[in-house]
């Protein structure tokens, strides 16, 4: 088994990273074996462990108490979460430290709730997210969660097994629809599941229910701990993906395109279906040869029958974010030099003209290779859709069942 | 000798207020009443019960230059702020700031994120900002408005970050031009977003250069992320109203052919 082979990338600023995150983790060649699971030691360098007492007993804490030395391990209710910055965010640093520290807990309140999209005045695939925990052990320069993370730990939720309930309760209400849940929206589905194994409990409940499917939003190429795991062909591992040029200049900490492009392989070598998210997409000084070569990648190693989408997406993140970010990775980053501006959301976004210019670049390439390719937008307006592709995304073949109107919760 | 607090209120009826030599509050009244080092905090927070965290700075400032140094966290902490490691940087930076900007901030009343881009001087690696200083000095002599300063502050420390070197003089440069808030963002803009300057301008160039329909006007328009052209027709009386919406039509066609260009220049 290899390790999780992050990227150590060299931040083109001044400012420091933490000491997990500035370790060369692609040498990193020592695993850690518990529960015949194997373990990267990058996951091990956290500095503390806070356990709620409440969570004491859960399967996650136990296992967390299995894995890492007791003078890491902290019972508290409040691992010091309540101080805050003159602006009522972290500061940068504070944001830093929160990837250094981990706070299991229970979650309290609703598990369940709709894709972002869905909100707001975008064209939106029906989708249910499912948090496990709140912030990741990855840096990527145009991370959301710089908006609205506001305490100084990594969260993970110890009463999985009340979400399942919920969902169950949820299924049983609305008998017959179909429904997508996912679980990478505030945290990374698989950054941190050697530690957690949630993929196993997650896996084992949607196994008899092939009319639900699940889907795992990644960054990294952790797949080997539930590899072998017994399944019924629901459930979706996905990856976001850009150019290994992106990759090292913004997506700090996180496995480079090869590395997730095998885990990919490995996953559908064992019936789990795969799906890739080219988002964000990233504008940049050679981004079209630096995008081309992306798909010459993918299509070199993938059909369309192995993949049932490939999603776009052009950065995009509150206005309110771009200090957090200018100041924890510089004034010459891709996404602070990008040119922004206010979209109908209220983020900042390129400009219509030219998200349209991306997206139909990408679309084009894909269609030139192979027709039966399905790319849609994800988070975009109507109007781009139409620009970009000519259509609405409930018109295009191969997609029309992604957008059926839901009824809603 | 005594000095006074910055701004300092005056009470008819309370008594005078002094803090090691430092009037805090003046009165008429023949009553002193001395703060120690323990109740400064609390004594400050009842006679100013609102402080922006510029006025905590201000503090901060004026009894550092007297060797009495406050607790920074225990006076963030009477108004309810948090000093952290983003306090320490703009107070940081709030001591080099010339005067005169100081003066603009309190009197536009700027909020603590509206001075974010100044904490990012600290990430940039150059012996002395004195070109940024001396530029944003000027902003309470061009009477810019708080919008129009926010707006030229980030712009600026954004391309002057991007490379202090090329930039050093830029600030001098805007100066000498003697442009006014808009021009100067207008200016800015260009350098900092040069491509959709160049889109935006050449779309303004086709409306320039092309012979619209009479009574017809057509302008450029930015709405956020969407560039587009406003087109409006005069209409003095309805009989002609094919006419006016033959010159309606004749315009879209105009501004069609322009975006069926665009879209070919872009697949070449």
């Amino acid at each position: 088994m290899e390790t999780q082979n992050l990227n150590h990338s060299n931040l083109n600023t001044n400012l420091k990273t933490n000491s997990i995150l500035d370790s060369d983790l692609a040498l990193d060649l020592n695993l850690k074996k518990t529960d015949n699971i194997q373990i990267p030691n990058p996951l091990l360098n956290f500095d503390k462990i806070y356990i709620n007492p409440k969570s004491k007993d859960s399967d996650v804490a136990q296992r967390f108490l299995k894995i890492f030395d007791k003078d890491k391990i902290v019972f508290t209710e409040n691992p010091d979460n309540k101080n805050l910055s003159p602006t009522g965010t972290l500061s940068p640093k504070e944001f830093d430290l929160s990837k250094k520290n981990i706070f299991i807990t229970p979650y309290q309140g609703q598990f369940f709730k709709r894709c972002p999209g869905n909100h707001q005045k975008m064209a939106c695939c029906n989708y249910f997210v499912l948090n496990l925990g709140l912030q990741c052990n990855m840096n990527c320069s145009y991370c959301y969660l710089q908006s609205f993370i506001n305490t100084k730990t990594m969260t993970i939720y110890s009463n999985i097994d009340d979400a399942l309930k919920e969902l169950k309760t949820m299924t049983e209400e609305f008998k017959g629809l179909t429904f997508r849940v996912g679980t990478g929206e505030v945290i990374d589905s698989l950054s941190l599941d050697p530690l957690t194994l949630y993929s196993h409990k997650l896996i084992d409940f949607f196994k008899d229910k092939p009319h639900l499917t699940l889907e795992f939003k990644t960054k990294s190429n952790l797949v080997d701990q539930f590899i072998n795991q017994e399944h019924s062909n629901n459930v979706i591992v996905s990856w976001s993906v850009n150019p290994q040029h992106i990759i090292e200049k913004e997506e700090h900490l996180t496995a480079s395109l090869n590395h997730r492009l095998e885990a990919a392989e490995k996953c559908l070598s064992k019936g789990f279906k795969i799906a890739f998210h080219i988002d964000p997409m990233i504008w940049h000084p050679n981004w079209k040869a630096n995008y081309k070569e992306l798909i010459d990648q993918i299509t070199n190693k993938f059909s369309p029958i192995d993949l049932p989408y490939i999603s776009l997406g052009a950065l995009r993140f509150q206005k309110e974010q771009r200090w957090m970010m200018k100041e924890r990775f510089g004034l010459n980053s891709y996404v602070n030099t990008a040119e922004l501006f206010e979209g109908k959301d209220k983020k900042l976004r390129y400009d219509q003209d030219l998200r349209n210019e991306m997206f139909k670049f990408i679309f084009d390439e894909f269609k030139t290779r192979n027709p039966k390719w399905n790319v849609f937008l994800c988070m975009e307006t109507p109007e781009t859709w139409l620009s970009a592709f000519d259509s609405l995304p409930k018109t295009i073949d191969g997609l029309e069942s992604l957008f059926e109107p839901r009824k809603s919760f | 000798m005594v000095y006074t607090i910055p701004n300092i209120k005056s009470f008819v009826s309370r008594p005078k207020v002094v803090f090691n030599n430092i009037l805090i509050c003046d009165s008429k009244s023949p009553l002193t009443l001395e703060l120690d080092s323990k109740n400064i905090y609390l004594g400050l927070h009842e006679i100013y019960p609102e402080a922006t965290l510029l006025d905590l700075f201000e503090w901060i400032s004026f009894f550092n230059k007297l060797n009495i140094p406050l607790d920074k966290n225990l006076l963030a902490s009477s108004y309810s702020f948090f000093w952290n490691e983003t306090a320490d940087n703009l107070y940081s930076q709030y001591i080099q700031w010339p005067e005169q900007f100081k003066n603009w901030c309190k009197n536009r009343k700027l909020h603590v994120n509206d001075l974010r881009p100044l904490c990012l001087l600290s990430q940039i690696n150059t012996d002395s900002h004195t070109q940024v200083y001396k530029f944003i000095n000027n902003f309470e002599g061009l009477k810019l408005s708080l919008a129009d300063g926010k707006k030229i502050l980030e712009l600026f420390i954004d391309i002057y970050g991007s490379d202090p070197n090329e930039y050093s003089n830029l600030g001098q440069q805007m100066l000498e031009l003697k442009l006014n808030g808009e021009q100067i963002i207008k200016k800015l803009n260009k350098i900092r977003n040069p491509l959709s300057s160049k889109r935006d301008e050449k779309k303004q160039n086709f409306i320039k250069n092309t012979n619209w329909p009479q009574n017809t006007n057509v302008n450029f328009l930015r709405q956020g992320d969407q560039a587009g052209f406003n087109i409006s027709v005069f209409i003095s009386q309805t009989e002609q109203k094919e006419k006016h919406l033959k010159n309606f039509k004749d315009s879209l066609d105009k501004i069609d052919i322009y975006f069926k260009n665009q879209n070919l220049e872009k697949n070449i």
